[in-house]
């Protein structure tokens, strides 16, 4: 499509995402992108998800843990904010995700609401209801191998 | 602001964790939900209970009415949150009459039954229904959309008979759970643009409060406690100042 000119285009804000899931969850930004025009198709319907117009615009995930900026429109951030809170789950998986904030540039979102950095995932064996068991440890969370699920708890729940 | 969630062994996230994720996503307190058969041993945690409140509710689920009424007596003076599972619209008649029980849940599903009389009821004896958004957050297809009309037909009668609710996204895990404008937001896209979203989670802390100052030993009835007026301020020194107003 040409572009329209400048005064005619549509005015953008962009939703700065923080996501998490189980440590082996593989997510990519194809997987996002879809799972964003789904959730958009199924609450608000055809027409509802053109006028929100979402487009992933920067991705990043490692090891359960991801961020990512998200563009909509100035006038549907509210149904945005409907539709990113409505994805529920990867390959039945669940996704937990949190909006930072809304910004009106890519930059300033990135600045104010991205800024936390990830930290390192181990893979180790933790005490736990009197066994052990397999666990991933990031910082105060872990998230425990018990009977082929994970459970999410932190280091004050280990031995 | 509060959510009411499912810990471990019930659900899949411990209550360290479940109060971590929630002190991010901005919530003042948890409460979690225990269903009476299971143990409570693991509803315990060192967390830092400053940073943000959280209690246990009972959450009663049966079928019968007479085992209802026993687990109510049963439950209701060591809980500080007493929850009830719906069920048939008799079940349901019977559960929001009672002044005891302080909210009504699992309003969803094609099993569970709510009409102007039992919302009616409901007004009168102060028990809450819950408006869930577990289904449209987690199902999709033509199961959402019928929950979606089944709670905007809730949310026609709490309006209408001005019934007191709660507002909950059912967590099983703490990744299914949301921040509060989120859920505003999501209630304003399926049409609940009338409904204060945020008063239904602050509804939870507000049982929480009524319920632990009825047990402070210095209440008497609701408006009056015992106590004497140096400590609340006022000065009366003719007077015993046994009870303030």
């Amino acid at each position: 499509m040409r572009p329209l000119p400048k005064h005619l285009r549509p005015h953008w804000r962009y939703l700065a995402i923080y996501l998490e899931a189980e440590p082996q969850v593989s997510l990519s930004r194809r997987d996002f992108q879809r799972h964003v025009w789904d959730a958009a198709k199924g609450l608000l319907g055809d027409v509802g998800a053109a006028s929100v117009d979402l487009r992933v615009y920067t991705f990043r995930w490692e090891q359960g843990s991801g961020a990512a900026i998200v563009r909509t429109d100035r006038d549907y951030v509210s149904d945005a904010r409907a539709v990113i809170a409505s994805i529920d789950c990867h390959d039945n998986h669940p996704i937990g995700l949190r909006i930072a904030g809304v910004s009106g540039t890519v930059k300033s979102c990135e600045e104010k609401y991205l800024g936390r950095q990830l930290e390192p995932i181990e893979e180790r064996t933790v005490v736990f209801e009197n066994g052990d068991r397999r666990a991933w440890v990031r910082g105060q969370t872990v998230d425990i191998l018990i009977d082929n699920d994970i459970i999410g708890a932190t280091t004050l729940d280990i031995e | 602001m509060y959510e009411a969630v499912y810990a471990y062994p019930t659900g899949r996230s411990t209550v360290a964790r479940y109060l971590l994720t929630a002190r991010w996503f901005g919530y003042t307190g948890l409460v979690f939900r225990s269903p009476v058969s299971s143990a409570n041993d693991m509803l315990t945690t060192n967390f830092d209970e400053d940073a943000i409140n959280f209690a246990v509710a009972a959450d009663l689920r049966t079928d019968s009415i007479d085992q209802l009424s026993g687990l109510v007596r049963e439950h209701r003076h060591s809980s500080p949150v007493l929850l009830v599972h719906g069920g048939s619209e008799q079940f349901n008649r019977f559960v929001v009459e009672q002044d005891q029980v302080d909210v009504l849940t699992n309003l969803h599903g094609a099993s569970s039954q709510l009409g102007h009389v039992e919302a009616k009821a409901a007004a009168n004896h102060g028990v809450r229904l819950e408006l869930s958004f577990e289904p449209v957050l987690r199902s999709r297809g033509g199961n959402r959309v019928r929950e979606i009309i089944r709670l905007r037909r809730h949310a026609t009668l709490i309006k209408k008979f001005d019934v007191p609710y709660v507002v909950s996204a059912n967590p099983k895990h703490h990744l299914h759970l949301r921040s509060p404008r989120d859920l505003d937001s999501l209630a304003t896209a399926i049409g609940f643009s009338d409904l204060d979203i945020q008063r239904g989670l602050c509804e939870w802390g507000t049982i929480l409060e009524s319920n632990l100052s009825v047990r402070d030993p210095r209440f008497v009835e609701p408006g009056v406690k015992r106590g004497s007026y140096v400590s609340s301020g006022i000065d009366n020194s003719q007077d015993d100042g046994v009870e303030d107003r």
